[in-house]
């Protein structure tokens, strides 16, 4: 056995390090899908069609109403059984993840969007700009200081919630620590790891946001 | 002399209501169309139907003798040939004046960045901004601000500008400077269309007055004939409210506590 605490970090070390690649892999991938998913969300739903808008309805619903967990397990379990769709863990987490988020970025995105004045849209228009060109180069870039400090906020949250990935199996950061506890019975020392860890991915995120946040109030 | 712009049977609905009726009215190439009418009449609405930021329900409205009702018809590039000039200016609030002066010209003509920037520099100093060049909209007064947005649409070179009340949300020591870019454009003999409420302004510049109410286009004809003697007892109705002002008598026998 290791004698001192420090020793058994240095021991444990490559184990949780391996853990929180998974975890930053998750999460990383999961912001990215969330990123592009909710501007598109956000997009398709100031396009003003009716159908359109009911669908994201649905869409944002079914993520509010509904735990991730619950959703985890679905697709987890489910797709195998209704579709005979068999996707490994980690993309399971990626996939879950990345689609909530992007419901919870997409109204961030929707809201910022509508925020702007709505003589920027025509104006747009009347010098010939296509949809794409409006949004592209007139609407996102102006939304963009509106969005961006919740958006980080999200951010900080999926990281978070990638940990739920470990009930379908993903070994990420709080799996691998699990598995150093039941060989050390350490779990202080261990745990105190994991809270440094998510502190110190997350809290410079939601530094940031709150900087931008002020920084912008005025502009 | 063939026209224009041409509305023909025109009717336009807001939901149920009607707000446009029946509206014919033709523009020749050149020339300077003033509506005048009170709030609610339809004049804007008209306007911004040539733009198509509003659909037309029925009738016919060409341009150069095409037909813009046509389902088919390719509003990016209508909108190329028609500049609009809206009340509140609407510049482009993250892009310096510059490059909302040529964001149209490069994106959506595709033409070349020095040609353009030689142009829309020019522009700009015939409106005497020139030194706004690299300046921020929000760094501009209203009346800098409409007299770029001005020069936003006219970059695309079009062949008619809407001006639709562009002096209405300024200062009044702004107005003026806005207006003499207006008459710049149509001594050079461009075809515009105006709506607004400056009368001075209308009877000034205006080759012809079209007076409408509720949809309809009530008279139209020369300014002077219009400010003198207005046809329909709606028109002498309007006129009178704006120079009740003008000969308001002066306030006597005031009870000072």
């Amino acid at each position: 056995m290791p004698s001192s605490a420090s020793e058994l970090l240095l021991q444990a070390l490559p184990q949780l390090a391996g853990g929180a690649a998974q975890t930053l892999a998750i999460s990383l991938l999961g912001i990215l899908f969330a990123t592009l998913g909710g501007v598109l969300y956000g997009v398709l739903a100031t396009l003003g069609n009716r159908a359109l808008n009911i669908t994201l309805q649905v869409y944002l619903e079914l993520f509010r109403a509904i735990p991730v967990l619950v959703w985890l397990y679905l697709v987890f379990f489910g797709l195998p059984i209704f579709f005979a769709l068999s996707i490994p863990s980690f993309w399971c987490a990626v996939l879950v993840l990345g689609l909530w988020g992007a419901s919870e970025v997409g109204e961030v995105v929707r809201g910022a969007l509508r925020s702007l004045p709505r003589g920027q849209r025509e104006a747009g228009l009347s010098i010939g700009l296509a949809g794409w060109q409006l949004y592209g180069y007139v609407l996102l870039p102006q939304a963009l200081k509106r969005m961006t400090p919740p958006t980080i906020n999200i951010y900080t949250r999926i990281i978070k919630t990638s940990s739920l990935a470990v009930l379908i199996g993903v070994v990420e950061v709080i799996k691998a620590g699990q598995q150093i506890i039941e060989r050390t019975y350490e779990s202080v020392l261990i745990y105190g790891a994991l809270f440094l860890f998510f502190f110190i991915v997350c809290y410079p995120l939601s530094a940031a946001s709150r900087v931008l946040e002020r920084r912008w109030a005025h502009s | 002399m063939s026209a224009l712009i041409e509305f023909q049977g025109f009717n336009k609905f807001f939901g149920e209501q009607q707000v446009l009726k029946d509206v014919d009215l033709k523009v020749a190439a050149g020339e300077v169309v003033v509506i005048l009418g009170p709030s609610g009449c339809g004049k804007s609405t008209l306007l911004r139907c040539l733009n198509g930021l509003e659909q037309a329900h029925g009738g016919h409205l060409r341009l150069a003798g095409q037909e813009l009702l046509d389902p088919r018809t390719d509003w990016r590039e209508i909108r190329q040939r028609v500049g609009m000039v809206f009340q509140s200016y609407h510049l482009f609030g993250h892009m310096s004046v510059i490059d909302n002066l040529l964001l149209g010209p490069l994106k959506v003509q595709k033409r070349e960045r020095a040609e353009a920037l030689a142009q829309a520099e020019a522009l700009l100093a015939r409106v005497g901004l020139l030194d706004k060049r690299d300046a921020f909209p929000r760094q501009l007064s209203g009346g800098q601000q409409q007299r770029i947005a001005i020069v936003r649409s006219l970059c695309m070179n079009p062949e008619v500008m809407l001006f639709d009340e562009v002096t209405a949300a300024l200062d009044p020591e702004m107005v003026k400077e806005v207006l003499q870019v207006i008459q710049g454009l149509a001594r050079d003999g461009m075809t515009l269309l105006i709506v607004t409420h400056e009368m001075a302004f209308a009877r000034a510049v205006a080759d012809r007055i079209v007076f409408m109410e509720a949809g309809r286009i009530l008279e139209q004809g020369d300014p002077e004939s219009f400010f003198t003697q207005p046809r329909t007892a709606r028109a002498q109705q309007f006129l009178e409210k704006f120079s009740f002002v003008e000969s308001l008598p002066k306030t006597l026998h005031k009870e000072l506590s």
